[in-house]
């Protein structure tokens, strides 16, 4: 008799965080498919919903320091990596609307030189490298690399509150969120001083 | 900004409530026949006449051509409260976004950032999104899908 070793399934809850956190996202593509939802609103709608998620993603570190014995965000922190993928797949919808709605190459690519626009472009970028590497087998190759890889997210956060408040109308609610996101990377780096210590 | 354009800015600002009392109707043009024209601010006999002899006007920068032989930048800014050609929301350069009292360049962008505007539903509801619907109302008056 040969014995067989199956591999436990995604946990429920990770299958429910997924679920709650996509189904917004796919219902509101479908409304933009159907034009019951306009260009300028979906932009608007997955850029936001990005930055906010992202936000969460680079809270989870320090409130687990301020709070290291609070389940939920126990929980955060081992989903970390689910929220950051997750905030991805909106800044991916949110750069496909724009590409779909422009297309046209060298418009796209004058509009990338503008410093609001090349700010998002090189944020998206970074968010690629983390989206493609965030899976165990990328963790087990890169080593150490992969600690090094991943902290570039603040790099690319404050590209993306820039990028926010260079492009919109009313920066005012991107200045918060950038202002945030400044306070979140300074208590990182107060954690990562405290650990080297 | 400098005082030369302060000065219509202003002069537009205060009209606005006004016009709002107005019903926010434009006077067109094009139809309008001298009475009308006459009955607007900075026109007198000389000007309306102008104003009928460059007929027909395709585009608010026809219009705006024509009108700066007679009037300076801030009579016609005071006067675009009150008479414009409206411009074709697809197709308008920025300068003649740019030709719509109190229009920025911040707003004149967003204008243009939403094309192709399918309806004028679409058009309240991206320029929504950054003033209130009294404004939305203002702009709409000055707007048109060909």
């Amino acid at each position: 008799m040969v014995a067989t070793v199956t591999r436990p399934g995604p946990a429920p809850d990770r299958w429910l965080l997924w679920l709650a956190l996509m189904l917004p996202l796919a219902w509101m593509t479908w409304r933009y498919a159907a034009e019951s939802m306009y260009y300028g609103e979906y932009l608007h709608w997955t850029g936001v919903q990005s930055a906010r998620l992202l936000l969460l993603t680079l809270a989870v570190t320090p409130l687990l320091r301020l709070l290291p014995r609070a389940a939920a965000i126990r929980w955060l922190m081992r989903r970390r990596r689910d929220i950051g993928l997750v905030t991805f797949f909106y800044a991916f919808a949110h750069t496909v609307a724009y590409l779909v709605q422009k297309s046209d190459l060298p418009l796209i690519a004058s509009e990338a030189l503008e410093a609001g626009m090349l700010t998002g472009w090189i944020a998206f970028l970074v968010f690629i490298a983390l989206a493609v590497t965030s899976n165990d087998a990328s963790v087990r190759a890169m080593g150490r690399k992969w600690r090094s890889l991943h902290k570039t997210v603040y790099v690319a956060a404050i590209l993306t509150y820039l990028h926010w408040v260079l492009t919109a109308f009313d920066p005012t609610v991107g200045y918060v969120h950038g202002a945030l996101a400044v306070i979140l990377l300074l208590a990182r780096l107060r954690v990562a001083r405290r650990s080297i210590a | 900004m400098n005082t030369k354009m302060l000065v219509p800015l202003l002069a537009s600002a205060l009209l606005l409530p006004a016009m709002a009392q107005s019903e926010l109707m434009l006077v067109n043009p094009n139809t309008a026949d001298k009475d009308e024209l006459q009955a607007l601010p900075n026109i007198d006999d000389e000007i309306a006449q102008a104003i009928m002899d460059g007929r027909p006007y395709r585009s608010a920068i026809d219009l705006d051509t024509a009108l700066a032989r007679v009037m300076d930048d801030e009579q016609r800014t005071t006067l675009y409260t009150r008479l414009f050609r409206p411009i074709d929301l697809n197709n308008a350069s920025e300068a003649e976004i740019l030709l719509i009292p109190g229009m920025s360049r911040k707003m004149a962008h967003e204008f243009v950032e939403y094309r192709p505007y399918k309806s004028m539903e679409q058009f309240r509801r991206e320029i929504g999104k950054y003033v209130d619907d009294d404004e939305v109302a203002r702009l709409e008056i000055y707007v048109s899908l060909d």
